[in-house]
């Protein structure tokens, strides 16, 4: 059977074809095709820039840029230089972010595997190989750990994203004790089990004078995907459950610096979007 | 990024990536098993696959660590549906760059916007040309764009010629407008307010806000709760009226959100409504 449909659009944004793959297995067929591609990513250059470059022959270079030219992502410019062009460098910047992705998942296959990941739709899966963050896990000697980096991250956040299907009076108090200090917002989508048991043991009232002043606004959901999420201005992070729904608190995937907390923040948009929807 | 060719993650990246991509069948028997588990017998029927040739690249795919099994049904370790996700959505950027590459080429594209590195979302976009027969068929596509919305968020470099009827849209309508001009521009959607604004009865938008393209954006887009719409400029820097990509998909909004975003980084201060109708404050009439 040739050709056809890969994956139908049941299960992807739709369908998936074997025609969809032709130009990939094109460009990675020849190791110098690609090569060549990022090194003029980088920067113009002469074909003589080239060959010293890769230490090829000439008509090896030739053979590659001209493969390039003929799918219009690399240009000859008039002082004999090549250069790439506007498809060719937008072409390699997504190639270069889906590297980038198959490294971050690579890093942490372990937490991947042993994790479920069923429950989130297929759409957010690219922006969580977005995610280059460092693992924190439970020791022998520091049981607590994941929770207790998530408590301090906590502590110095000032405006807060969580995508909540856990409950735990721990991370609840710590929150409020934030928003409080440092006059700061929660954005928080839920399940009406969660809640429940948040407004049951806040015998204090924070979560009902928090909401009273604008300081928490929540979203009450049907189906919420088993992924405790957090994003702040500070940090994010993500817990995962095991297969049989249970929990784990015992690792962490933890995303610091501008980028990781931009990217972190786009997902938490999205997929409030697409939940609220 | 030459230096990414040297280490052993890109070579094993290349070596997965191309193992995974490069046979139809194998193609085939992860698509089967993207969203659930199956028996060969299962991936037989589905793919039309022989027995033998569907075991034979089981085995491969198993010994490569992309599939395992337990009993007989197959499953994708978590790993590989990540991985097999990013590549269709790769193909989804790849798919809209290579119905778009005369016209992409043709235009200038600002390198230094990180949005950039995923146009997964713009796979069902159309690019609108202007024709012979309807010459104003791009602006009017970006003019219909600015009106009609919930809220709009924008950059463009220049001053509508039926600036009346969108401004006057955004002052009387329940809506937010966040646009990035040039000064000329800016100034002149000021004048506009000042003087529009006696005279309208009713407004209801105090949710204008404009900011200056101080940092000589050479792009232009609209989003709103409708559509996305992208113009660009041309490689020698001059805008082009005449074509616009479109779509309006929720992952194309998204998409330009997040444009947008970075954008608003890039320049200066808002300047409200607000601010441009009550310079000297609200006063009692307010």
């Amino acid at each position: 059977m040739v050709g056809g449909i890969i994956i139908s659009s049941d299960f992807f944004d739709e369908n998936s074809t074997i025609e969809d793959f032709n130009f990939l297995k094109f460009i990675f067929a020849s190791e110098s095709r690609l090569k060549l591609l990022f090194s003029l990513y980088e920067s113009n250059k002469t074909i003589k820039e080239l060959e010293s470059e890769f230490n090829r022959k000439s008509g090896n270079i030739s053979r590659g840029l001209n493969d390039l030219k003929s799918c219009k992502l690399i240009t000859r410019l008039p002082n004999k230089e090549y250069a790439i062009t506007s498809v060719g460098f937008l072409y390699a910047k997504n190639l270069e972010n889906l590297m980038l992705k198959f490294e971050n998942i690579d890093d942490h296959e372990k937490f991947w595997e042993d994790h479920s990941i069923k429950s989130i739709p297929n759409r957010f899966l690219k922006d969580i190989s977005s995610f280059s963050g460092s693992l924190v896990k439970s020791n022998i000697t520091e049981f607590a750990k994941p929770i207790n980096v998530y408590l301090d991250n906590i502590e110095k956040s000032t405006t807060i994203c969580m995508i909540l299907p856990v409950f735990s009076k721990i991370f609840m108090d710590s929150i409020y004790e934030a928003l409080i200090n440092h006059d700061g917002y929660l954005d928080l989508l839920t399940t009406k089990t969660i809640y429940d048991l948040i407004v049951k043991s806040d015998s204090e009232n924070y979560f009902k004078a928090l909401v009273r002043d604008k300081k928490i606004n929540y979203h009450i959901l049907e189906d919420l995907s088993n992924i405790f999420f957090t994003v702040s201005d500070t940090f994010a992070s993500i817990f995962l459950f095991y297969d049989d729904s249970v929990f784990d608190n015992s690792e962490m995937i933890l995303i610091e610096g501008e980028s990781g907390i931009n990217d972190a923040h786009k997902f938490y948009n999205a997929y409030k979007n697409y939940v609220l929807k | 990024m030459a230096n990414i060719f040297d280490n052993d993650d890109f070579l094993n990246f290349q070596e997965n990536f191309k193992f995974l991509i490069n046979s139809e069948i194998r193609l085939k028997i992860l698509g089967c098993l993207y969203n659930s588990s199956a028996s060969i017998k299962e991936i037989e029927e589905k793919t039309g696959y022989s027995y033998s040739s569907i075991l034979d690249n089981i085995n491969k795919l198993e010994q490569k660590k992309f599939i395992f099994s337990i009993e007989d049904k197959f499953y994708l370790f978590n790993k590989t549906k990540i991985q097999l996700t990013d590549v269709l959505y790769f193909n989804k950027a790849n798919n809209f760059l290579r119905k778009n590459s005369d016209f992409l080429n043709y235009s200038l594209i600002d390198i230094n916007i990180d949005a950039l590195k995923d146009l997964s979302a713009l796979e069902d976009s159309n690019l609108v040309e202007s024709n012979n027969v309807d010459l104003f068929k791009a602006t009017g596509i970006f003019q219909r764009s600015l009106m009609g919305f919930k809220f709009l968020k924008g950059i463009f470099p220049y001053f509508h010629p039926k600036h009346d009827d969108i401004i006057s849209y955004w002052i009387d309508n329940d809506c937010t407008v966040e646009l990035i001009l040039p000064d000329a521009v800016s100034e002149a959607v000021k004048n506009f307010i000042r003087e529009y604004v006696p005279k309208s009865k009713g407004i209801k938008n105090r949710y204008v806000k404009l900011k200056p393209n101080d940092c000589n954006i050479q792009f232009a887009f609209t989003v709103s709760d409708k559509c996305l719409v992208l113009a660009f400029y041309t490689k020698k820097g001059k805008f082009n009226q005449n074509a616009v990509i479109t779509s309006t998909s929720q992952e194309a909004i998204d998409f330009g959100l997040k444009l947008f975003e970075e954008y608003e980084k890039l320049c200066g201060d808002y300047v409200s409504l607000e601010d441009i109708i009550y310079p000297n404050g609200r006063g009692y009439n307010y």
